[in-house]
C-alpha cells in the first residue's frame, strides 16, 4: 500500500527551476493534476453542483435505480448517491490533505535530526522507526482510529501518524547522502549555527524526494480513509464519506448494485490522480538523467 | 518455523479435515462467533443456539411461550409459592457418562450462583436453597414467591453441565460437557463450531443428523449465497432485504418467528445528565410524536419486522393492548417543543456502531429534525459504547435487548430501581410497585391485569422510546425437515431430519 | 555474509520488543477493555470487575507487561478472553489461511507483473508502455475492498461461478478451496501485480542499456535471446527481492479482504480482536506479522547479496 519514492539525488540550485517546468509539463503529471484538480473543485463547490441535499432521505424512494432525476441513482435511505459521491470528495481529499501534514510535519524534522546529527538520537529515532514499519499499515491506522473513537478527525490522525515513518526514513537517507558533500562541510566549516545549516541547506536539497512521496501518500492517504470508513472507523453518519457507501452498499448488492460502483470509481480516480502526479513528479524532479 | 510447530500447523489442517463434512452433517450458518461455551458465563445470542444442540435445560418453552418440560419432567409449587419441586427425567446421562441426578442439579445452580465470573448470578437470585429429597427430585427454595423462575429454567441458567467436569471455567469452556443431543468436538474460533451426535441421548429417536457443524458467516449476503448453493443446510438471521430470494426459491424454505427482542430509544432521565430530555417529559412525548415507526420499519427492515411502542411485544399475552402504538404528528411535536419553551432541542443519540443500528439513527435523525429537534449522532465501538452505556454516560441510546418468555426481567431490569439494565436514572414507587406484585402473582389472568398498568405507567413516563421488535428469520434447503422456530429464535435441533429419513 | 545475518537479527530483537511496547500502550489506551467487550447485552458490573481481576487488567501496567513478555518468551501466548481458546492454537488455525491466499496472490502478480513489466520496458515510451504503465497504476489505485465487491457481482450474485465469501480448508476438499481463495487471491494479486510490473519494468530498462547486453545486441543475438537470456536474470534481481519485501505488505492487504470475502484468516484475527478488545490476541498477531515482516526483509536482504555477487565485499 505504501510506495516508497526512489532516493536518488535531489536537483539543485539553477536546475530547479526548469525541472519543475519539465515537471509540469510531463503527460502523468498533466493527466493526474487534472484529475486531482477536478476533484478538488468538486469538493470546493459541492453544494453548487450536487443536485440534491446529500443527507434529505425520501422513505418512498428507497434505493432506486438510476433515472433521469437520480443519475447515480438513491442509497438504502433514499438519498441520491450522485449528491453523496460529490460531497464524499471532501472527507477524502481532508483526509489526504491532514493525513499527509500531520506526517510530514513529524516525519520530517525527526529525519533532519536524525539524519544530520546521527549517534544516538539517530539509533533511537531509527529503532522507532522501524517498530513503526514493522507494523502492517492498515493494522496501526486501525489500531490508533479505535483507540480515538470512530470520526473523520481522528481517521486522518490515526492515517497521520501511521504514514510517518516513511517520511522519516525517506529524509533521513536524504540527508545522509548529502550531508559529507563539500558545500554542507564547507558551511559547517565556517561555524554556522546547526539549525541554520538544517534549514538554509539540507532541507531544500532533499525537498524533492520528499514532494514525491507527499503525493503518492495522498494516495495512500485516501485509500486507507476509503478503508477504515468501510470498517466503520470513518466519517460519522449521515456525512457521506466513498468508504462508508460502499460499506452500507455490500449488503444490498443484489437489490441495488449502483450503490456500491459510484463511490468506488470515485477513488479510483483520485487515487489514480495523485499516483499519476507522483510518477510524473518522480521522473522529472528527482532525477536528472533520462531515465525511466 | 520449527519441526514441532510444523507438527502442530499439520495437526491442527488435519483436526479441520477430519471434522469435514458428510452426507450427515448439518451445516448452520451463524452470524457471530459465540464467546465461551460455558451456560455459566456465555452472554452471546449465537451462543445460545449452539447450547441447544450442547446442553439440555431443566425446562423448556414451546412456540406459544408455555412451559414444557425437558430435563425436568414435572413441577409444582408448595401452597405458599415459595418452593418449586421439579422431578427429573430418569436414565439421563452427562457426554462424559456421568449420570443426571438432583445431585447434579444442586451443584449446577451452587455453580451459576456462585462462580465469580458467572452471568446468571442475578437469575438465579431469588433461590435460597436447593434441596435434594431423592436421586430423582429437586426442591428449589425462595424466600418470596417469584413468578419469572420457571422461564428462567428454560434458557441457559437452566442448563444442566457435567459437575465433575465444570472445575475451571476456562476449561470447561473450551471443552464443554452437557447432556444435550450432541457432544463437543472441536471449535476454530471465528470460524466453526463441531458437534457430533451423543449416542446416549435420552431423546436420540429424535435426532436426526449424525453430526452439526456452526459456520460463523458475519455477513448476511454470504449466508444466504451459501445456503443457495447448497454449501450450508441453515442459515439465522436472514437480512430483511433477502427474504424475497428465499421465498421464491423452490430449493428454499424460510422459517421465521415473532421475536421477543425489543430495539427501544433508551432516554436518560438523570437531573444530572444535562440533556434537554432529562426534565422534560413533554420533550420526550414530543420525539415520539415526530416518529414513523411504520415508515422506520418499512425503509430500514423492509417492513418485515413489527413496529410497536411497547417493550413487550405482541406475540407476548403481557402485551398491553390498550396502549396502541401512536400515529405519527409532527404538528403536535412541534407544538409540544413550543411550549416547552426550549427553542431548538439538540439531543444526541449514541448508539454501538453497526448498519442497522446506524440506518434507524439516521432516519429518527431525519424524523425528529422536522418536527424541529437538531439531532447529532454518536456512532461508537461496542465496547467504547458499552462503557458508556454503563456509565450512565449517554443522552439518548439505541438499546437493543433480546427479551425474555417471562416479561419481567425485562420490565424490572430497566425500569425498576435498582434494575441491573436501569442506566438511565429512572425510579418510579409507583410502578416498582406494580413490578414486585407482577413478580409475585402467579396467575396469568391477574399478571396480565399488573402489567397492563405498568405499560399505562411507563409510557407515559417515558423512560425510553420503544421502536420495533425483530422477527426472526431462519433459511433452510428444503431437504432439511422439522425445523420450526420460536419467539426466543433459537434454532431447536431436536426432530430436525434429512428429508431422506 | 554470516555476520551480516547475525548483525540484522540482532539489530531485529530491540525492534521487536519495541513493537510489542508499542502495542501493549497503544491497547491499553484503547477506550473499553476485554472484560467490558465480552459483557454484551447484560452487563453485570460485578462479573467485569472479576475478569479485570481474573486477567490481571487492573494491574500496574509494567506489570502487566512483564508478565505477558515473560509467558511470550515461553512460547505461551495466552487465553483469548473472549473464548478461552489458547491464542497460539488460533494462530496455527489462522495463519495457514493467509499464507495461502498471500503466495496465491504473489503467484498472480508474478504471472502478470514480470511479463507485462518487461513487455512495457522493451517498447518503452510507445504507447504500449503507457498503456501497461497506466494500468499498472490503475492496479496501485483500486481499494481492495471494492474491487472484491466488484468481483462478487460479477462471478457471484451475476453469473454465480464463484461462492461469495466463506472458507473451504485445502485438506477438506481441495476444489472447494480453489473455488474460494480465488477471488480474495486475485483481490490481493492485483496491487501486487502493479508493484511487481513497476519494478520490473523499470529494472529491466536500466539493464537493457548495460554493457553488457549492447555486446550481446552488437554480437547479432536475436532480440528476444537478448532480453531472456542476458537482461532478464540480471533485470529480476530486484523484482526478488520487492516482492519478498511485498509478501509482508500481503498480510496488511489481507486485512481488508478477508473481511470483504468473511475469510476465517489472520487479517480478520486481527481486525476482530481490535474490536471486541482482545488485547492477548492483538499483541499475538501483531508481533507475528511484525516478526514475519523483519524476517521477509531479512531474507530479501540475503537475496540481495546472493543474487548480485558485487556487493558481496
Amino acid at each position: 500500500m505504501s510506495g516508497q519514492a526512489s532516493p536518488r539525488p535531489a536537483a539543485r540550485g539553477g536546475t530547479r527551476r526548469s525541472g519543475v517546468r519539465r515537471a509540469l509539463s510531463h503527460p502523468s503529471t498533466m493527466i493526474g493534476g487534472t484529475l486531482v484538480a477536478f476533484f478538488v473543485l468538486v469538493a470546493i463547490f459541492a453544494p453548487l453542483i450536487a443536485p440534491f441535499d446529500p443527507n434529505a432521505s425520501d422513505w418512498l424512494g428507497v434505493r432506486q435505480a438510476p433515472s433521469a432525476q437520480h443519475w447515480f441513482g438513491t442509497d438504502d435511505l433514499g438519498r441520491d448517491v450522485l449528491s453523496r459521491v460529490i460531497f464524499g470528495s471532501r472527507a477524502s481529499l481532508a483526509a489526504g490533505i491532514v493525513a499527509v501534514t500531520i506526517a510530514i510535519s513529524i516525519g520530517v524534522p525527526l529525519g533532519l535530526v536524525a539524519g544530520y546529527f546521527g549517534g544516538v538520537i539517530d539509533a533511537v529515532i531509527s529503532r522507532f522507526t522501524d517498530a513503526l514499519l514493522a507494523v502492517p499499515f492498515l493494522v496501526l491506522a486501525i489500531a490508533l482510529a479505535a483507540f480515538l473513537g470512530p470520526s473523520l478527525q481522528n481517521a486522518m490522525i490515526a492515517i497521520g501518524i501511521s504514514a510517518m515513518p516513511v517520511f522519516i526514513r525517506l529524509t533521513r537517507g536524504q540527508v545522509l547522502s548529502i550531508k559529507n558533500e563539500d558545500y554542507i562541510t564547507a558551511v559547517r566549516a565556517l561555524g554556522v549555527r546547526d539549525r541554520n545549516i538544517i534549514l538554509a541547506h539540507v532541507l531544500p536539497n532533499v525537498l524533492a524526494p520528499i514532494v514525491v512521496q507527499v503525493t503518492i501518500t495522498m494516495a495512500v492517504a485516501v485509500l486507507a480513509e476509503a478503508s477504515l470508513a468501510f470498517l466503520g472507523l470513518g466519517q460519522r453518519p449521515p456525512a457521506p464519506s466513498w468508504g462508508s457507501m460502499l460499506d452500507i452498499a455490500r449488503q444490498f448488492l443484489t437489490e441495488a448494485p449502483w450503490m456500491a460502483v459510484w463511490p468506488g470509481l470515485a477513488i479510483i480516480a483520485i487515487v489514480l490522480g495523485f499516483n499519476l502526479l507522483g510518477d510524473g513528479l518522480n521522473d522529472t524532479l528527482t532525477s536528472q538523467s533520462e531515465d525511466s | 518455523m520449527t519441526v514441532s510447530m510444523k507438527l502442530t500447523v499439520l495437526a491442527g489442517l488435519m483436526a479441520i479435515s477430519m471434522a469435514s463434512a458428510s452426507a450427515q452433517t448439518l451445516r448452520v450458518g451463524l452470524q457471530d462467533d459465540p464467546d465461551t461455551m460455558d451456560p455459566a458465563t456465555g452472554g452471546t445470542y449465537s451462543g445460545r443456539i449452539v447450547f441447544d444442540a450442547l446442553c439440555d435445560k431443566l425446562l423448556d418453552i414451546n412456540e406459544k411461550l408455555e412451559i414444557v418440560p425437558q430435563l425436568a419432567t414435572a413441577w409444582s409449587w408448595n401452597d405458599s409459592n415459595t418452593e418449586l419441586t421439579l422431578k427429573l427425567r430418569e436414565g439421563v446421562t452427562f457426554h462424559d457418562g456421568k449420570p443426571f441426578d438432583a445431585e447434579a442439579v444442586k451443584a449446577n445452580i451452587e455453580r451459576m450462583q456462585t462462580l465469580k465470573e458467572s452471568k446468571r448470578r442475578s437469575e438465579l437470585s431469588p433461590i435460597k436453597q436447593v434441596e435434594v429429597v431423592d436421586p430423582m427430585t429437586v426442591v428449589l427454595k425462595l424466600e418470596t414467591p417469584f413468578a419469572p423462575l420457571l422461564s428462567v429454567l428454560t434458557d441457559r441458567a437452566g442448563m444442566m453441565v457435567s459437575p465433575s467436569a465444570a472445575t475451571s471455567t476456562d476449561e470447561f469452556a473450551a471443552n464443554p460437557v452437557c447432556s444435550g443431543p450432541y457432544q463437543f468436538e472441536s471449535r476454530s474460533a471465528r470460524d466453526k463450531i463441531s458437534l457430533k451426535k451423543y449416542p446416549g441421548y435420552w431423546n436420540a429417536g429424535e435426532i436426526g443428523y449424525d453430526a452439526i457443524e456452526y459456520q460463523v458467516i458475519p455477513d448476511s449476503t454470504v449466508r444466504l449465497s451459501r445456503i443457495q448453493a447448497g454449501d450450508l443446510d441453515v442459515a439465522e438471521r436472514i437480512a430483511p432485504t433477502d427474504l424475497e430470494a428465499i421465498r421464491s426459491n423452490s430449493d428454499l424454505a424460510l422459517y421465521t418467528s415473532a421475536g421477543l427482542a425489543v430495539s427501544h430509544l433508551f432516554i436518560n432521565v438523570r437531573p444530572e445528565a444535562k440533556g434537554v430530555l432529562a426534565d422534560k417529559p413533554e420533550l420526550r412525548k414530543a420525539l415520539e410524536l415526530s416518529l414513523d415507526r411504520n415508515a422506520i420499519n418499512k425503509v430500514a427492515f423492509n417492513g418485515e419486522f413489527t413496529a410497536d411502542n411497547q417493550m413487550i411485544p405482541p406475540s407476548s399475552v403481557y402485551h398491553s393492548t390498550r396502549h396502541p402504538m401512536p400515529e405519527r404528528d409532527v404538528d403536535a411535536a412541534r407544538k409540544l417543543i413550543e411550549d416547552s419553551g426550549v427553542s431548538n432541542p439538540t439531543i444526541e443519540i449514541t448508539y454501538e456502531n453497526s448498519l442497522t443500528d446506524g440506518r434507524v439513527a439516521q432516519i429518527i435523525q431525519s424524523m425528529a429534525q422536522e418536527a424541529g429537534f437538531t439531532v447529532n449522532l454518536l456512532p461508537l465501538e461496542t465496547s467504547s459504547a458499552i462503557e458508556r452505556y454503563l456509565a450512565g454516560n449517554f443522552e439518548l441510546y439505541i438499546g437493543n435487548w433480546s427479551g425474555r418468555a417471562d416479561p419481567d426481567p425485562t420490565l424490572y431490569t430497566f425500569f425498576g430501581t435498582g434494575g441491573s439494565q436501569n442506566l438511565n436514572g429512572y425510579s418510579s414507587p409507583k410502578l416498582d410497585e406494580v413490578l414486585i406484585a407482577a413478580r409475585k402473582e402467579l396467575d396469568t389472568d391477574a399478571r396480565k391485569a399488573l402489567y397492563e398498568q405498568a405499560a399505562g405507567i411507563y409510557l407515559n413516563d417515558r423512560p425510553t422510546i420503544p421502536l420495533y421488535h425483530p422477527t426472526w428469520f431462519y433459511g433452510a434447503r428444503a431437504s432439511v425437515k422439522g425445523i420450526s422456530i420460536y419467539p426466543d429464535g433459537i434454532l431447536r435441533v431436536t426432530g430436525v431430519k434429512p428429508a431422506s429419513n | 555474509m554470516l555476520n551480516f545475518i547475525l548483525r540484522r537479527i540482532l539489530i531485529s530483537v530491540p525492534t521487536l520488543l519495541l513493537v510489542s511496547v508499542m502495542v501493549f500502550g497503544l491497547l491499553k489506551l484503547l477506550p473499553g477493555d476485554p472484560a467490558l467487550a465480552l459483557a454484551g447485552q447484560e452487563p453485570d458490573p460485578a462479573v467485569i470487575e472479576f475478569l479485570r481481576t481474573k486477567y490481571g487488567l487492573d494491574r500496574p501496567l509494567p506489570v502487566q507487561y512483564a508478565k505477558w513478555l515473560g509467558s511470550v518468551l515461553q512460547g505461551d501466548f495466552g487465553l483469548s478472553i473472549r473464548t478461552r481458546l489458547p491464542i497460539g492454537e488460533m494462530i496455527v488455525q489462522k495463519l495457514p489461511v493467509t499464507l495461502q491466499l498471500s503466495l496465491q496472490a504473489m503467484l498472480i502478480a508474478l504471472l502478470i507483473g514480470i511479463p507485462a513489466g518487461v513487455f512495457a520496458a522493451i517498447r518503452r515510451g510507445t504507447p504500449v508502455d503507457y498503456i501497461v504503465s497506466l494500468i499498472g497504476l490503475g492496479g496501485l489505485s483500486i481499494p481492495s475492498f471494492w474491487l472484491g465487491i466488484m468481483l462478487i457481482l460479477l462471478f457471484a450474485v451475476s453469473l454465480g461461478w464463484l461462492p461469495s465469501g466463506g472458507y473451504v480448508g485445502f485438506f477438506e476438499s481441495p476444489l472447494d478451496n480453489l473455488r474460494y481463495t480465488l477471488m480474495p487471491s486475485i483481490v490481493l494479486g492485483t496491487a501486487a501485480a502493479a508493484i511487481v510490473m513497476r519494478h520490473t519494468r523499470s529494472s529491466m530498462i536500466a539493464v537493457l542499456k548495460q554493457d553488457y547486453v549492447r555486446t550481446a545486441r552488437a554480437k547479432g543475438l536475436r532480440e528476444r535471446i537478448v532480453v531472456t537470456r542476458h537482461a532478464l536474470r540480471n533485470g529480476l534481481i530486484p523484482v526478488v527481492t520487492t516482492s519478498t519485501l511485498h509478501l509482508g505488505e500481503l498480510l496488511s492487504g489481507a486485512v481488508l479482504t478477508e473481511q470483504v470475502f468473511g475469510i476465517p484468516g489472520f487479517g480478520k484475527m486481527i481486525v476482530d480482536g481490535v474490536f471486541s478488545r482482545d488485547y492477548a490476541v492483538v499483541q499475538a498477531v501483531v508481533m507475528c506479522s511484525a516478526l514475519i515482516f523483519l524476517l521477509l526483509s531479512l531474507i530479501a536482504d540475503i537475496a540481495y547479496v546472493i543474487l548480485s555477487p558485487r556487493l558481496r565485499s
